[in-house]
């Protein structure tokens, strides 16, 4: 039998972070738990309802399909992150006008995802998404609530006008 | 905050000053749900804090002839392992019916199952730990004997004579019957040209919320107050419920529900796991959290509609209907 516990370094919205974790845990119990941050949460533990949506190095995964101890020196960003670094106050803005959300419960990871989202097209080379690829790049973000509407739109606002702002 | 439309109403503050017509109202939540800042029942961690899971019933009538627990209690983390026997000195049993529904009826129900398990996903036992990983390592350490015992699953021939009635003590397997009678119905029927009758069948559906049910019951005997942090949409019923079956004074009892992550019906009803969780932080003097998974939501969140719609009308040749009948079946489980 391997090792129960293994010691982990990484790079957690800025900080540093060294700790002792189960080889089990999750990325996501491991965020929640260990670190305290609630912004990301859990709603399947199967990788199909998004909500545990982080980025890790660059990349939009789901937090409950990585082992903590797989992210060894990896770079991680959670809603807390991105939020507290300005980096998405034009998409909380526009959610937040648009009535994007109810329960709010999805809406951390429907946002990281939008973010990656916007980062493919409006900062690679200044094209927007169409509402098609909106919601196909949202496809593994569940919301019970609002019927997406109103997401997708404001998604693609905020596209229009990050490419308004690059030309 | 001050909310823009997209496209202004072309109206100002000064055409209509502190007016909300007409105008966007923020929601005021909306701030610290989009930054992560939401605090659902699930986010919340107290001093000492215990995690609980549910060893369930796999049948969905059976009699529990014996439960294992010696195992499970040796295993890393765990803190308690109780059954529904040992909880019940804690907390009783109660009657799910509608004061509205006159005459509806139903058996006590057991916080946890106690010598019988009257559904698929009802809990037998509980396993108190350090954490919910620990607590369901050492449920898969639980061995329960069950004696399997038939089950009633259709609404058609639950009434049926030769049909087990599940609680012996109601008579039979009926809740709630109401009938409405108004007019003539027979004459209306006779005097149609045509009678149309067909039978609707309604899909049975659950409200799958993303945050499962959760709950924190911390009970503190040196204030002799529990306080519950619950997703639920009835806080004061459940103050309630709390109170009269822990053997406690409404004041006594403080039911705080903060964020929700979604409901939809679903969490405005009492479950015996929820019931069972305050009832372990009253045994076991410190905070204890239930959330469930995915698993156990689909296994035991409330579910809806399965209505058998059989509907007859009686119309003449100009159109008019001259009477109709509907009955409707519904099965509500034991």
């Amino acid at each position: 039998m391997g090792e129960r516990h293994i010691d982990i370094a990484l790079r957690v919205n800025g900080d540093d972070v060294r700790e002792r974790v189960e080889a089990r845990k999750t990325l996501v119990d491991f965020l929640r738990d260990d670190l305290g941050l609630t912004g990301t949460h859990i709603g399947c533990e199967q990788g199909v309802c998004g909500a545990c949506t982080v980025l890790l190095d660059d990349e939009v995964v789901r937090g409950c399909l990585v082992l903590a101890v797989q992210c060894d020196g990896a770079v991680v960003q959670t809603i807390e992150g991105i939020s507290d670094s300005g980096a998405i106050a034009d998409l909380q803005d526009a959610f937040q006008r648009r009535n994007a959300l109810q329960c709010g419960f999805c809406t951390p990871g429907i946002l990281i995802g939008a973010q990656a989202l916007l980062a493919q097209w409006v900062s690679s080379n200044g094209s927007v998404p169409s509402r098609e690829e909106i919601r196909e790049h949202l496809s593994g973000n569940y919301c019970r609530c609002t019927g997406y509407q109103a997401i997708v739109d404001a998604i693609e606002s905020v596209a229009q006008t990050r490419a308004g702002a690059n030309t | 905050m001050k909310i823009a439309d997209d496209q202004p109403s072309g109206l100002t503050a000064l055409d209509r000053p502190n007016s909300y017509i007409g105008r966007s109202v923020p929601r005021p939540n909306l701030a610290r749900l989009t930054q992560g800042r939401g605090q659902y029942v699930t986010d919340v961690v107290l001093p000492r804090m215990a995690h609980v899971a549910f060893v369930r019933s796999p049948h969905a009538h059976a009699r529990i002839s014996g439960i294992a627990t010696a195992d499970a209690k040796t295993s890393t983390g765990v803190i308690a392992v109780v059954t529904g026997a040992e909880l019940a000195k804690v907390i009783t049993p109660w009657v799910g019916v509608l004061t509205h529904l006159k005459g509806i009826k139903s058996a006590p129900q057991h916080a946890i199952a106690v010598e019988r398990a009257c559904w698929q996903g009802e809990a037998v036992c509980a396993v108190v730990a350090k954490s919910r990983a620990e607590a369901e390592d050492a449920c898969a350490l639980v061995a329960v004997d069950y004696e399997v015992l038939a089950a009633v699953t259709d609404a058609e021939t639950a009434l049926d004579a030769k049909t087990p009635v599940i609680h012996p003590e109601l008579g039979d397997n009926l809740t709630f019957e109401r009938v409405l009678n108004a007019g003539d119905p027979d004459k209306g029927f006779a005097e149609a040209d045509a009678v149309v009758e067909t039978t609707f069948l309604f899909g049975r559906h659950t409200g799958v919320t993303n945050e499962p049910r959760a709950i924190v019951a911390d009970w503190n005997p040196g204030e002799q107050r529990l306080t519950v942090y619950q997703g639920t949409q009835a806080p004061h019923m459940t103050q309630n419920l709390f109170a009269k079956h822990l053997a406690l004074d409404e004041h006594q009892v403080r039911v705080i529900t903060k964020d929700v992550g979604g409901s939809f019906g679903i969490k405005v009803h009492i479950y015996a796991d929820e019931m069972a969780t305050a009832a372990l932080s009253k045994l076991l003097k410190r905070p204890v959290k239930f959330v469930a998974d995915r698993f156990e939501s689909f296994n035991t969140d409330i579910h809806a509609r399965d209505h058998r719609v059989k509907a007859k009308i009686g119309v003449k040749r100009d159109g008019v209907i001259t009477a109709f009948e509907i009955d409707d079946l519904t099965g509500i489980g034991p």
